[in-house]
């Protein structure tokens, strides 16, 4: 039986609920366990259905949420990987991956067999620091991902995590110090937004989590609900409680956070609804803005991905994509009251709302729904990632373009997200340096595109279920971390361009299992 | 000459060879085999054909396989006859998610499978992402451009199909192979002369086109090396010298366009497109044999990176700005594109990365900057270029032995040859090519040119007639209204491809209506739609009237070259469907019985009312004519509204309110109305329009935790005018507090007039509840304070003739005193201060209550504020308005022709303490004494018919005199004459009593119809990617094989279709689908149309999956 699903699959109510009635069912049927209200908890060193990836502002972690999207656990999670020290430096992926390659001598200073079968896992009662090369190709290295899983950064969540942002405080910003991060999850199981801080060690060599008050740090426990974001008691730009809260509307699924201004915006899959949440201080709700997309025939509307590309309140530029419609617009946060930016309330951030920027971008290929956008303002090109067909729409943003479509690109099959990489150098961009990268959850492919020409450059054969990609910091690595959704793991890609293994897996964290250990 | 012994000798391993060949070749070896396509982009066509050579030594037949040239297999100018093992028609497609190679059988729309012994449909393996294909014409080899491992691949054809030939023969025993065996196939790395090789990747590549003279029999038949040299490259053909076959190849990241020797890969000459020195341009230069490459591609392992080499693109940044007009990127060109002239002397290539096209001229072994028109400039922000192809048949005979393909439609003059550019804006440009063979500079053609400022009894002498020089000299004079650019644009499609056809037929219904004739060009959009352009149409003349063929009554004008075909070039019936046929009313507008009207006048030419042809010829003037249509070719079948007071656009729900001080002398207030969705100027809003703040209606149109609140008090609507509610919160406690200090604006219809408009802001004050038609007819001409409301509504019997403001002129108001209730202003309206008093408005003082009422964005529209709206159902573009340069305020753009106002705006509004109507038009229009409906029209005929080419370039007032004094009649009747880009009309009645709300409604039937391939409902397509005209014609096969009329059968790639359950498509997957190029459509026997085939019309066959 296979328990994993896409993405899309997921969305509706009837889906979860029938996951969690194979869940139940599976968990009587075949471990025998009572149907206690604590449930089955969550391993703290496994990946299971990841949902979201991110890479530390050191290069020195990735964090992987773990959606429990088959409710085989009462809870998703949040885990730390651990990259090797020559992985920061752009030289190699992991230590152990280093260790398995050959040195000078010819030797490898680890010896790493072949995998028994194509279909190999190692089992739980198996030492966790083993690797394999893969049998079907001798480049990729799967490995056990506990031995590279950081004790004491893993918490607990809740189910179906599906979107991740690393806030680092202004402050830190400033002098550069990256211990202190706030990560942000949108959990659609319970509709929130969780965060979580995790501390970095002066030598980077660990990290701790922490998302429960009064527990120990680096405990492995359940966020609680002042970590949760999911309402506020105030309305927008008034301090005066209200009688009945504003709820964070369901279904929170792409995140988009503006750094500068500690804020996150929160597009929800039901309801076409944008959220606005202030990172000043503790996070908070600051309101749910409607009306973001006209709904489609049947009256549905929803937003599948958010793009930030320009910051602050007045000025900034969030991208949203619908969940329906072939389309995709801008917003920004607008501040109530005097326009006049010198009042001293004009850039409050809970004296905001989320009004049309006017950018909208309409595709003229019949179908629905888009899952990505990426605007390049340097080669005044935006792209749009098209779910059905599978096409990346380029459109022309000149002055004299009026976002008029002018490049299709036909994709893989199954869509889910674009990314791009490197990402935009405030200090100045010719835009020539960028690729996109689209993830296809059916197809099980990356492609890589250039945007420039524009044309389909490579195809990374990822496996199944990729759902996201991460990147490292800029100049901390040419690897790319692919979120195997439906393979249980997580890939790590090669980008290096003098290297013969440039967009090909090298490194598997996690053997590939369509269903997690 | 090769030597055919060794021919036979490598010929006997072909066998066995073959299928180890399909499953173990050296170069990407293929995943598990499917029998379908796979986002497919490319298709060619080859013939290729079994043949007896002789025998053996046991007195066997020595048969032969061997690509052959085109006209082997379909002779240009006759019928083609069957096919047979000799003359085998295929197809080749590239599958790029796989690279793969599928073939089709074309003569029975089959995929071929290549290795039988094996099962499944088996396919042969290219590279990695073969995007392009060509054929040579020796019908000998293939060759794709592999754009994810930087090779080519170059295929035996004859070799890749010999199995199934094979097998279809039912022979004892394989064929003799000819050529080298194996490889069947060659991956070919192109390097330099030196034999280094280019770590870019390919985007194109093309074979040259060849002298197949020699060709005509099967001693000809393919080998290691071609038996056809490229055409000019050798004064005798029959005795071909080269040893290798050639291509131009173009090469993006290098910004190269190379000539390569196949299946060598050696460069024989290439030549660089960089940006000249000043960034305006672009220059062409030399790079010989031995090219250098700045940048390296990714080329998925197939060539090892350089240890040293950059990131790919990794140039360094320069500053782009597209909106430099011609764009030319200093970081490189990026030729990609390319398509050869017939006679292969002369290629032209498409630039990415620059607004040009590039002309090489080819010669022997070596690329030749031309004399002339090296580059052709793309006008008008055109970007780059994402395709480019000529206006050619490949196969079209021509009259030289060996040699073929032409120019469809280029006439005797040779004049109409272009080339189609699908350019990096959405547009598709014409250039013509014509030029160059005259000793002049191709050049840009403007494709929207007005057909009505070009007419033609003009264009007989003139030769612009085929190509309208966008910059020889630069003319905007005469490009159609609202036109952006002068390229083509297709609905917000994008166009994919383009292939040109000459249906030209001695058929006897070639002029009839419902029959495509003539050349045109085939647009394929992003939706699959294949529209057509205008080459060199056959005029459609007649009609069919119960089987009985007649002169059309109103005959097709020719229309321009490069214009969108007209499908509704047909005779008027009484039974014509709304979508069909020219432009009329089928019906008499629906207005109100009182108050303004269209005109109806009695014309009595059927080009002025199709409808005049279906009367009886007793009673010539049976239909009145209530719009006219000067320009046919403009027209669009739509419903249009002339609305008073329309709105100019919305519900908008973005709006930002905030109350501001305007004059903090007199503390009076404005709201002030910011919206980042939208460009007021844009959008066509002028001040003295006004805001109706539209609020909610229901709940879901508010935010989380709020509802939709609306007054206990009020009415729902106010005559025509609604009194919705506004958002407020669902805490009991705030929402109290809400809906007292809201309550004013809850109760009002709240419409506030736009003082000043800018792009980004609107300031509003309350908008005064004014009878403007009595202003307009009545206060005009009376003393101050005289009562101005009409008997008929009571509601207003307190309206006078007031100042409302110093210079603003009498208007008809309703005076009131703030806080009083009596004199009580109408329903839904409050009393508020002026600067000359107090009066009725529609809307309440606005006071420091609205920071608690509009603390949302919340939803409004604009209205045009005393002007009649003239709007359309269709997606007409209209003139975006501006701001001025200097104040930054909105101003009308003159060309945007959507309202008919009552009123001149400032400077000239008032004149003598009177609102100054509409300038008279000029020339005038005499209207006196009697004011007949029949009489009237007399009067407006001359200036509305179809023939008058004057045009009324904005809306004027005709003021009815008196027949003794001369003298206008106060009080009307008024008319106003108005013309936009499809309408003429005279709006009549304009003194009639005008409530809040008016519309006058006509539907436009027929008008133009750009012609499409029909599109049968079970045929579908989404993600088209090609199109390409076909040497097989859809003509039944013919015995007699004479010379007549081919009519070719044309080819639409589709990477993907949807899998959708309600079109019973269960898959999804890439296919090739068959386009019927005119054929009966069924519904029409008097119709031969082009229409895409399907399963049932094609028995079967198509399309191919």
């Amino acid at each position: 039986m296979r328990f994993w699903l896409s993405p899309a699959a997921l969305l509706s109510p009837a889906a979860l609920a029938s996951l969690a009635a194979v869940a139940v069912a599976g968990a009587v049927a075949t471990t025998g366990c009572g149907l206690n209200q604590e449930g089955i908890g969550p391993p703290a060193d496994r990946i299971f259905y990841p949902g979201a990836i991110t890479v530390d502002s050191t290069g020195s972690f990735l964090y992987v949420v773990n959606s429990n999207a088959d409710l085989r656990f009462n809870d998703g999670t949040v885990v730390a990987i651990k990259l090797g020290s020559a992985d920061r430096e752009g030289t190699g992926v992991s230590d152990v991956l280093l260790s398995a390659r050959p040195d000078g001598s010819g030797k490898p200073a680890k010896f790493r067999g072949i995998c028994a079968d194509s279909k190999f896992v190692n089992q739980l009662s198996e030492p966790a620091d083993y690797c394999c090369w893969d049998t079907l190709d001798h480049n990729i290295l799967n490995c056990d991902e506990r031995q590279f899983m950081v004790a004491g950064a893993a918490v607990k969540i809740g189910s179906f995590g599906s979107a991740l942002q690393l806030q680092r405080p202004q402050d830190d910003m400033m002098t550069r110090d990256d211990h202190r991060q706030r990560l942000l999850v949108a959990v659609r199981g319970n509709a929130s937004v969780t965060w979580i801080d995790a501390a970095v060690a002066d030598d980077q060599s660990t990290v701790s989590f922490t998302c429960r008050d009064g527990s120990p740090v680096g405990a492995f426990d359940e966020c609680d609900l002042a970590h949760r974001v999911s309402q506020t008691k105030t309305a927008p730009g008034q301090p005066t409680p209200l009688a009945e809260p504003i709820l964070l509307p369901e279904e929170p699924y792409a995140l988009a956070l503006d750094q500068s201004q500690d804020l996150l915006y929160v597009g929800h899959l039901r309801g076409g609804y944008l959220s606005a949440l202030n990172l000043a201080d503790a996070p908070a709700l600051i309101g749910a803005f409607g009306g973001i997309f006209p709904g489609d025939i049947n009256g549905s509307t929803g937003v599948t991905s958010l793009t930030l590309t320009a910051e602050r309140i007045n000025s900034g530029r969030i991208y949203a994509t619908s969940r329906y419609l072939p389309r995709a617009g801008a917003f920004a946060a607008i501040s109530l009251g005097p326009v006049d930016p010198d009042a001293s309330n004009a850039v409050n951030n809970s004296r905001i709302f989320l009004g049309n920027a006017g950018d909208s971008f309409a595709s003229p290929l019949n179908g629905a729904e888009v899952r990505g956008i990426q605007p390049i303002p340097a080669i005044h090109r935006t792209f749009l990632l098209q779910r059905t067909p599978p096409a990346l729409i380029g459109f022309n943003t000149t002055n004299s373009g009026q976002n008029v479509a002018a490049d299709i690109l036909e994709m893989c099959n199954g869509p889910t997200f674009l990314h791009m990489y490197p990402p935009f150098d405030p200090d100045g961009d010719s835009g020539l340096d960028k690729r996109l990268f689209v993830t296809c959850f059916e197809a099980g492919q990356v492609y890589v595109v250039d945007p420039y020409v524009p044309k389909v450059v490579a195809i990374i054969e990822v496996g199944r279920g990729p759902a996201g990609l991460a990147f490292p910091p800029q100049g901390s690595g040419n690897r790319a971390y692919v979120v195997g959704f439906g393979s249980n793991n997580v890939s790590v890609v090669d980008l290096d361009p003098t290297s013969s293994t440039r967009y090909h897996v090298i490194q598997r964290i996690g053997f590939p299992t369509p269903v997690p250990r | 000459m090769r030597s055919r012994s060794a021919v036979a000798a490598g010929a006997l391993m072909a066998g066995a060879a073959l299928a180890g060949w399909l499953v173990g070749c050296s170069t990407p070896t293929p995943p598990i085999s499917l029998h379908n396509l796979e986002r497919p982009t490319d298709v060619v066509f080859s013939c290729v054909g079994l043949s007896v050579t002789g025998t053996d030594d046991s007195g066997q037949p020595t048969l032969e396989v061997s690509g052959r040239p085109m006209s082997e297999c379909h002779v240009p100018g006759r019928f083609d006859k069957p096919p047979d093992l000799a003359h085998r028609t295929f197809g080749f497609v590239t599958n790029t998610a796989r690279g793969e190679l599928s073939v089709i059988n074309m003569d029975t729309g089959k995929l071929v499978d290549l290795d039988p012994s094996n099962p499944e449909t088996n396919v042969a393996p290219l590279g990695v992402l073969p995007e392009q294909i060509s054929a040579s014409d020796d019908g000998c080899r293939i060759v794709s451009a592999n754009r994810g491992s930087c090779d080519l691949t170059l295929v035996d054809t004859g070799a890749l199909v010999m199995p199934q030939l094979a097998l279809e023969g039912k022979l004892p025993k394989l064929p003799t192979q000819t050529g080298v065996r194996p490889p069947v196939s060659q991956q070919v790395v192109v390097r330099t002369a030196s034999g280094k090789p280019l770590k870019v990747a390919p985007y194109e590549a093309w074979f040259l086109p060849q002298d197949t003279s020699a060709l005509t029999t099967p001693e000809h038949a393919c080998g290691a090396h071609p038996s056809a040299d490229p055409i000019g490259w050798n004064p005798d053909p029959t005795k071909p010298a080269e040893t290798q076959w050639k291509a131009l190849v173009s090469f993006p990241s290098c910004n190269l366009v190379a000539l390569v020797d196949l299946p060598s890969g050696e460069i024989v000459d290439s030549v660089q497109v960089v940006p000249s020195s000043d960034g305006t341009t672009v220059d062409l230069v030399p790079m010989g044999a031995e090219p250098v490459c700045a940048e390296t591609d990714f080329c998925n392992g197939s060539i090892p990176p350089d240890d040293t080499s950059a990131p790919d693109a990794g140039v360094a940044p320069a500053a782009i700005n597209p909106d430099q007009d011609p764009f030319v990127n200093p970081a490189g060109t990026r030729p990609g594109p390319m398509t050869i002239r017939p006679g292969g002397e002369r290629v032209y290539v498409g630039l990415g990365q620059a607004a040009f096209v590039v002309a090489l001229d080819i010669g022997p072994g070596q690329l030749r900057r031309p004399a002339m028109g090296a580059t052709i400039q793309l006008h008008d922000h055109a970007l780059g270029v994402n395709r480019v192809r000529l206006s050619i048949d490949p196969y079209k005979a021509t009259g030289i032995p060996g040699q073929h393909g032409g120019f469809v439609g280029e006439g005797e003059l040779r004049d109409r040859q272009y080339l189609y550019v699908i350019a990096r804006d959405g547009t598709l440009r014409i250039v013509d090519v014509s030029r160059s063979t005259r000793g002049l500079k191709d050049t840009e053609c403007d494709a929207n040119i007005d057909p009505a400022k070009f007419p033609p009894g003009e264009r007989d002498s003139d030769p612009r007639k085929t190509c309208w020089p966008v910059d020889d000299p630069a003319d905007a004079d005469h490009r159609l209204a609202l036109a952006q650019g002068p390229g083509l644009r297709f609905s917000g499609l994008v166009p994919r491809d383009v292939a040109a056809v000459d249906l030209t037929s001695l058929d006897p219904r070639n002029d009839w209506e419902g029959v495509l004739d003539g050349a045109y060009a085939f647009v394929l959009t992003s939706n699959g739609a294949i529209f057509i352009v205008n080459i060199a149409p056959t005029l459609r003349d007649k009609t069919v009237v119960s089987g009985t063929v007649l002169p059309s009554p109103i005959a097709e004008v020719e229309p321009l070259a490069n214009s969108l075909r007209d499908r509704n070039i047909l005779t008027y019936t009484t039974s014509m469907d709304a979508t069909t046929g020219p432009p009329r009313l089928d019906l008499d507008p629906t207005a109100p019985v009182l108050g303004p009207t269209l005109l109806g006048i009695k014309a009595s030419l059927v080009a002025d009312n199709v409808r005049l042809a279906a009367c009886a010829t007793t009673n010539p003037l049976c239909v009145l004519t209530y719009a006219f249509f000067p320009q046919r070719s403009a027209v669009q079948r739509q419903t249009w509204n002339v609305l008073w007071q329309g709105d100019v656009f919305g519900p908008s729900f973005s709006g930002n309110f905030q109350a501001v001080v305007a004059n903090r002398a007199t503390a009076e207030r404005r709201l002030a109305l910011s919206d980042l969705g939208v460009g007021f100027c844009a959008a066509g809003v002028l001040p003295g329009d006004f805001v109706t703040l539209f609020g909610c209606t229901a709940d879901n149109q508010c935010g989380p935790s709020q509802v939709c609140k609306r007054s206990d008090s009020a009415p729902e609507s106010v005559g025509t005018l609604n009194v919705n509610g506004l958002c407020m919160l669902t805490d009991a406690e705030k929402q109290a507090q809400q809906l007292s200090a809201c309550a004013p604006l809850l109760d009002s219809v709240r419409r506030y007039e736009i003082v000043d408009a800018t792009e980004t802001l609107l300031s509003l004050r309350p908008r005064l509840d004014e009878i403007v038609s009595s202003t307009f007819a009545n206060c005009a001409h009376a003393s101050p304070g005289a009562p101005c409301g009409p008997s008929n509504d009571p509601s207003r019997s307190e309206f006078k003739c007031l100042n409302v403001e110093e210079g603003g002129g009498l208007r008809c108001v309703q005076p009131c005193v703030v806080g009083q209730t009596s004199p009580a202003c109408r329903s839904g309206r409050a009393c508020v201060d002026y600067p000359r008093g107090s009066f009725c408005a529609d809307a309440p003082t606005i006071d420091d209550s609205f920071g608690q009422c509009l603390n949302q964005l919340t939803a409004y529209k604009v209205g045009a504020g005393n002007a009649f709206l003239v709007q359309g159902t269709a997606p007409t573009p209209y003139h975006p308005g501006r701001p001025d340069a200097t104040t930054m305020k909105c101003v009308a753009d003159p060309d945007r022709r959507d309202r008919i106002p009552l009123f001149r705006t400032k400077p000239t509004a008032t004149m003598g303490n009177v609102r100054q109507p509409l300038p008279e038009c000029d020339p005038a229009v005499e209207v006196k004494d009697d004011f007949s409906a029949d009489a009237v029209g007399a009067e407006f005929l001359s200036r509305m018919t179809t023939g008058n080419p004057q045009v009324i370039a904005a809306p004027c007032l005709v003021q009815t005199k008196d027949k003794a004094t001369d003298m206008p009649v106060n009080g009307g009747p008024y008319y106003a004459l108005f013309q936009n880009r499809e309408l003429r009309f005279v709006l009549a009645n304009l003194e009639a009593y005008l409530g809040d709300s008016l519309q006058i409604t006509f539907d436009v039937h027929g008008g133009f119809q750009p012609d499409t391939v029909l599109i049968p409902g079970s045929v579908q397509l989404d993600a088209p990617a090609r199109i390409v005209v076909s040497p097989i014609d859809s003509q039944g096969q013919a015995s007699d094989l004479s010379s007549t009329h081919e009519l070719p059968f044309l080819f639409v790639v589709d990477q993907r279709r949807l899998a959708r359950a309600n079109a019973g498509v269960s898959a999804t997957r890439g296919q090739v689908l068959r386009v019927y190029s005119r054929k009966p459509t069924g519904s029409d026997a008097n119709s031969l149309l082009p229409v895409y085939d399907d399963l049932t019309s094609s028995g079967g066959l198509w399309p191919v999956q």
